[in-house]
């Protein structure tokens, strides 16, 4: 089972090298990613990959998949302040989220 | 819960049926939950850093601003998403926002006691045999997952038409 980060300082570490080249390319599109966590039940997070997003059952459940078995999967994209409200979207729902900028 | 479906739509809303012994749960879940978002040891809590979860884990100055705007939000939200949880717990219909106001709650609480259980997907209750405190607190949060589970049935796919 993969745990998902404990610390701000552990995750997701593969962004931690391409830090300085985010801020010179602000044309990069964001992505909404979702990580694993023992807690959350796979019907809840199928529920809210529908609710929040508009996904039909299988695409929601195949996010939920991908989230279980590969300890993450990019659930959204899109501009900065839209992948914010995303965030805090998940967030409200006791989801894992964090944002990025696509590599 | 009952043989019966706990949850079930009826007349717009949601009719709930429930024993008092779980309504009595969820208003203790209520207060111990005001107690973890707005105690003295909410900064030191690692079940509130579940609950507010990092935006930018590489940033902090976006994160920083994230958790002025969005956290600040958010704290607000689940202190009163466990107002109307206390105050809707005796209800036996509830409306949709309702519901999906004692859906969240009800996953917060989980997210704490799963925390404070340091659960895993492969903990079961035998793992807490020896103490008591903690068994009371897994079977609670058992009983919160199926609980969940019941809502999430009564709700079905919210893509559906209708």
């Amino acid at each position: 089972m993969i745990r998902p980060p404990a610390t701000a300082s552990t995750a997701p570490a593969e962004v931690t090298r391409s830090e300085g080249e985010v801020r010179v390319r602000p044309d990069r599109p964001w992505i909404v990613i979702v990580w694993n966590d023992p807690i959350n039940l796979m019907s809840y997070v199928t529920w809210v990959f529908q609710k929040l997003f508009g996904y039909p059952r299988p695409k929601a459940e195949k996010l939920m998949m991908d989230v279980h078995t590969k300890g993450k999967a990019v659930v959204a994209n899109g501009p900065r302040e839209k992948c914010e409200s995303d965030v805090a979207r998940l967030h409200a729902h006791g989801l894992w989220a964090t944002m990025q900028q696509d590599d | 819960m009952g043989e019966a479906a706990p949850f079930r739509r009826d007349d717009g809303g949601f009719t709930v049926d429930l024993d008092p012994s779980v309504r009595e749960l969820l208003r203790d879940l209520a207060g111990q939950m005001r107690e973890v978002l707005t105690g003295a040891t909410a900064l030191d809590d690692p079940a509130m850093a579940r609950l507010f979860p990092p935006a930018y884990p590489d940033d902090p100055m976006r994160n920083l601003e994230f958790e002025h705007v969005a956290a600040d939000d958010l704290q607000r939200d689940r202190v009163e998403r466990f107002e109307v949880l206390a105050r809707t717990a005796g209800d036996r219909w509830l409306t949709e926002e309702d519901l999906l106001t004692w859906m969240r709650a009800i996953n917060d609480g989980r997210l704490v006691l799963g925390v404070r259980l340091d659960v895993t997907e492969d903990t079961r209750e035998r793992d807490f045999r020896d103490d008591d405190a903690a068994s009371h607190a897994f079977a609670t949060y058992a009983f919160l997952s199926a609980l969940l589970e019941a809502i999430v049935d009564a709700l079905g796919d919210p893509t559906a038409t209708g």
